[in-house]
């Protein structure tokens, strides 16, 4: 499903975020990327999706190498790939729904279909009565749900977290691993960036990863 | 396929962020359609004045002593072969007079007494309307001409209007330049804004996976859309302007007419290539930072 060899991704021409890593992940498979600030862990990711690319070595995504590949494919892998990201990446000025449905309008889906899809994932994550709020206004737990329940309301084949947990208190980042949970039970690939011990799931597979390098599994 | 209700929500997103902007960028549409419609009618204007006779269009060739008729005949052929003559009509001395009489009043003192041989045999020469604002140089050719004794074209204003056809074509076709240029530009500032108001939004869109068309089709509407309104409400201008101008002066009947449907058709047209030609080098600078 994922497969990294040999790459590496160096910054400013000296800084290595990444050294000769390689990893295979398999279909269905639950990882977690563990390791301190500045391991490695967002880069490592960023190149699973296609928002850099690295300085040597190749990423295969759905047996498909996403290095060097032009925009209109990389934005196809990315339609079919859920991501939350560090800072969420909401849009403010825009409404729940909004946000919500905006995948679904960029794989055009119909208006009934977007309705319907919304409503029964919003319901899933406990924000179906804040549904016409700026998601501007919503508290941090409200938005790490919405950025979740984005990333997933268009059934994605893999799906990549980065810290999904990292700014909620521990009720609330359990509340969020349980949803992991119940996504790896319908068999999406996950990949769980994550800097703190206290979430993990015994379902996981966990890579450690150390400035740059994998240290164990 | 981006669908429309998306578009139409980002659209109106888009003018509620900068209402005042949006109104001067149509103001300006508007503004800018106006006053290509405005060259539209000088040159027009001019292209019927050049066609009126008795301006440049016909020059008056008089000829030298009692010229024989075979003389005359062949003088003639010479001349209707001269580049920029559609007609020769030769006016002999009675009715040069005649027509002097007509002009001045049979009852006239200047004309009584006057020798019916008095005036010279002449030629009317027609000017083909692609000439007429080449008339001096036909002039100048007609003097060279041995049995011509005299040339002679009488200018008005409008045959002022007339000889300046070339030029006012020509200044027309630069105004217009300027004026496109300055409306794609406008469009350009205007989405490009746009396009920064709401970098947060494409930033976003673009990480899910958004291609070019749904990123940035919303803008090009948007510009299609100032085009469209700003060129009907032009028409209308139009359309309101020459009726009023028909109704206090009737004398430009025939002169200037209200634009009709196919002229409005390509006026919005036009205006909405120009928007959208602003709104998508706006896109591709944006793309580029």
């Amino acid at each position: 499903m994922i497969i990294l060899e040999g790459v590496s991704k160096v910054y400013h021409g000296s800084v290595y975020a990444l050294r000769d890593v390689s990893l295979h992940i398999k279909k269905g498979e639950c990882c977690f990327l563990r390791g301190p600030s500045g391991a490695g862990k967002t880069t490592l990711l960023k190149l699973m999706y296609a928002l850099e690319y690295p300085t040597s070595g190749q990423v295969y995504i759905q047996d498909r190498d996403i290095t060097g590949m032009d925009f209109l494919n990389i934005q196809g892998i990315r339609r079919h790939t859920g991501f939350v990201f560090q800072d969420l990446k909401l849009i403010d000025d825009w409404s729940v729904f909004d946000n919500t449905a905006v995948i679904l309008e960029i794989l055009g889906k119909s208006s009934a279909y977007i309705r319907g899809r919304v409503w029964k994932m919003l319901k899933w994550v406990g924000l179906q009565h804040k549904v016409y709020e700026r998601a501007g206004d919503l508290s941090g737990g409200e938005r790490q749900r919405l950025a979740l329940v984005r990333s997933i309301i268009h059934d994605p084949d893999i799906l990549l977290a980065d810290e999904p947990v990292g700014s909620l208190d521990e009720d609330m980042g359990r509340y969020i691993m349980n949803m992991f949970y119940r996504l790896h039970k319908k068999g999406i690939t996950m990949i769980i960036a994550s800097h703190r011990e206290d979430p993990i799931l015994d379902f996981a597979r966990v890579i450690r990863l150390d400035r740059g390098k994998v240290i164990g599994e | 396929m981006v669908r429309l209700l998306y578009i139409y929500k980002r659209i109106a997103k888009g003018i509620s962020q900068r209402p005042w902007g949006s109104l001067l960028t149509l103001i300006a549409c508007w503004f800018a359609v106006c006053q290509l419609s405005v060259v539209f009618y000088t040159v027009s204007i001019a292209g019927r004045a050049a066609l009126i006779p008795g301006t440049n269009s016909t020059v008056m060739a008089y000829l030298e002593g009692n010229p024989q008729q075979s003389t005359i005949q062949s003088l003639q052929e010479r001349l209707l072969v001269l580049e920029g003559v559609s007609r020769v009509s030769y006016i002999s001395r009675d009715d040069g007079l005649l027509r002097m009489k007509q002009w001045l009043g049979s009852e006239n003192p200047l004309i009584e007494g006057l020798d019916s041989k008095i005036l010279p045999d002449a030629f009317e020469i027609t000017v083909k309307p692609s000439y007429v604002g080449k008339v001096d140089t036909l002039m100048e050719k007609l003097r060279k001409i041995s049995a011509i004794e005299d040339v002679r074209c009488h200018k008005g204003l409008i045959g002022f209007i007339a000889g300046a056809y070339h030029s006012i074509v020509f200044a027309g076709f630069f105004i217009s330049l300027v004026v496109i240029v300055c409306l794609a530009l406008v469009l350009f500032l205007s989405i490009r804004v746009g396009i920064m108001t709401r970098r947060q939004e494409i930033e976003v869109l673009n990480l899910l996976g958004a291609g070019k068309g749904f990123l940035f089709a919303p803008y090009i509407i948007e510009a299609a859309l100032y085009g469209l309104v700003g060129s009907v409400l032009a028409s209308l201008t139009a359309w309101a302007a020459t009726g009023f101008l028909l109704w206090r002066i009737p004398v430009l009947f025939g002169i200037i007419s209200p634009p009709n449907i196919n002229q409005i058709i390509a006026m919005i047209v036009f205006a909405c290539l120009c928007s959208v030609s602003g709104a998508v080098l706006a896109i591709r600078k944006s793309i580029d930072a």
